[in-house]
């Protein structure tokens, strides 16, 4: 885990030192983010985050892959993999440097809701525990984007390609729950609905400790890391 | 210190290295040659751990790559054909990162790029960020970084490509100066490079090792007669009697120069040289004709 650190930190820094994209995406991000909240705060005078989470998903789904695209194919570009796999440091150690890095940009990107929770708290009384799922699952839902984004950008050589391509998988994943209305046999229905992350990211932020939600999210995690690790060995 | 066996390499339906095997003891300088495809990087690239073979092993110090890939790495510095670096950074951040990359202590760490950067003559452009660096200045912070966490073989591919003459001479001593402690592999198009530096060489082609051995023997293999010209300073025609003198096999004039070939036998050159002069001739010029380096590959590349 030293490797890992040590390797999160450099990509860390190289995101913000490299170009204006980062401070840029982060400042679109902060506006529109407060943009939302201040619109349904108003609009429902209600004191919960359960309208401003699933209307922040495609600003989180166009927002994350354009800093992760760059994750390997910047790599690729400077020659500096042949760095990395030359050195005494692991594959699995390689990736969870991009893992902390970019989950960690990611993190930066949506940590203002933490404000947000405040301000619901001076202006009244939120339900503590529809809040706390709902964080959790905002939490959760950003890691999901973002190790989707770094899977497609450890196969890929172009980053605006990389980019792309994160849009359309995470616009089909976000899609997925629109089919349960065109579909009528109760066995579809309730596949779709444990395939969609929307459902158990709604359950969570209705207030409810959706083991089924926690679990979505950790296995699909796990699985698409366990797929990148992988990727990441057998390309040797 | 490093052991090679039979190793081959696939990139889908092309293997790249077929079946090869070599080592290269401690504190030895191994050229490798071999023309443009032949399986030089990727044999590298096997050897440094960035691929994994299909079939054979590598064998770094006491660890197999397979079985203890992080200490057999340890024992390698690697210099890619281009210099991996991150643009975005000063070199002294970016020799840091690699030092505590390959475990160095944080104590440690200064005096080691101390080190490095006075090595490589980089004391300027210590706080420099490599995007802003020279092609050549840029293959010496490459090099540094090889460097960087003192290990026991250096591995260099292509090293010189792409620079100015000037560059050439700073980094071909540069080498020469580390040769004196490591084992190196140098990997070069620039076959005098090859020679002045490496004791051995090993030739590949068509991911096959077709030679391995001092240029010298290699050279006495191909060309297993002695070669020399001599130049006199009168215009008479002496080729016949050259021919009549004892051990030479030919003799042909070219302009002034007399070529001969002669059996390889120690005193051949002074016996010669002493028969003529003794027949009242003067000698102006002689010169050992060796076969070059590029006529050796050449030769063992084509199959002749």
């Amino acid at each position: 885990m030293k490797n890992s650190w040590l390797l999160a930190k450099r990509d860390l820094n190289s995101i913000f030192m490299n170009s204006l994209i980062a401070p840029i995406i982060l400042f679109i991000f902060w506006e529109l983010s407060g943009f939302f909240f201040y619109i349904f705060l108003v609009s429902a005078q209600i004191a919960s985050l359960e309208g401003f989470i699933p209307n922040m998903i495609i600003i989180l789904a166009l927002s994350i892959p354009i800093i992760v695209a760059r994750a390997f194919p910047e790599e690729r570009k400077n020659n500096t993999l042949e760095l990395l796999y030359t050195s005494p440091v692991s594959d699995t150690e390689i990736y969870f440097g991009k893992f902390i890095a970019y989950n960690l940009f990611s993190l930066i990107m949506i940590s203002p809701v933490i404000i947000y929770t405040g301000i619901l708290f001076i202006i009244g009384r939120p339900e503590i525990l529809p809040l706390l799922f709902s964080l959790l699952g905002y939490l959760l839902l950003t890691i999901f984007f973002t190790t989707i984004s770094l899977l497609i950008s450890s196969i890929s050589n172009n980053q605006v390609v990389a980019a792309m391509i994160s849009w359309v998988v995470l616009l089909i994943i976000s899609l997925i729950d629109w089919l349960k209305n065109i579909v009528y046999k109760p066995f579809f229905k309730t596949l779709i609905s444990n395939l969609s992350y929307q459902e158990h990211l709604s359950n969570l932020s209705k207030g409810f400790l959706d083991l089924n939600a926690l679990l979505y999210f950790i296995v699909f995690i796990g699985v698409i890391i366990y797929i990148n690790i992988t990727l990441i060995e057998s390309k040797k | 210190m490093i052991e090679i066996k039979n190793v081959s390499k696939w990139y889908g339906d092309l293997q790249a290295l077929k079946n090869i095997s070599f080592s290269i003891n401690e504190n030895e300088i191994v050229g490798f040659l071999g023309p443009n495809g032949a399986g030089k990087t990727t044999a590298m690239r096997v050897l440094t751990g960035y691929f994994l073979p299909n079939t054979g092993s590598v064998k770094i110090g006491d660890y197999l790559m397979d079985e203890e890939p992080k200490k057999a790495k340890a024992l390698l510095g690697y210099l890619p054909e281009n210099p991996p670096l991150y643009p975005e950074m000063p070199v002294n951040d970016y020799l840091k990162f690699v030092a505590q990359l390959n475990g160095i202590n944080k104590k440690d760490i200064q005096s080691r790029l101390d080190y490095v950067i006075s090595k490589t003559n980089l004391e300027e452009k210590y706080y420099s960020k490599i995007k802003t660096l020279s092609k050549g200045l840029k293959q010496r912070v490459g090099i540094a970084a090889t460097l960087i966490h003192d290990p026991k073989v250096i591995i260099l591919d292509e090293p010189t490509i792409g620079l100015d003459p000037i560059q050439i001479i700073e980094i071909r001593n540069l080498i020469k100066e580390i040769a004196k402690e490591k084992t190196i592999i140098l990997s070069s198009h620039i076959l005098a490079e090859i020679e002045e530096v490496c004791s051995r060489v090993i030739i590949i082609n068509r991911g096959e090792i077709i030679a391995e051995d001092t240029t010298d023997n290699l050279r006495k293999k191909l060309q297993p007669d002695r070669l020399f010209s001599i130049r006199i300073s009168e215009d008479t025609d002496i080729t016949e009697f050259i021919q009549s003198i004892d051990s030479v096999k030919s003799c042909e004039k070219k302009d002034n120069e007399y070529i001969i070939r002669t059996l390889d036998i120690p005193t051949i050159q002074a016996n010669i040289t002493k028969a003529i002069v003794e027949k009242g001739y003067s000698i102006l010029e002689v010169k050992e004709l060796e076969l070059s380096l590029e006529e050796i590959f050449a030769k063992l590349v084509k199959g002749e």
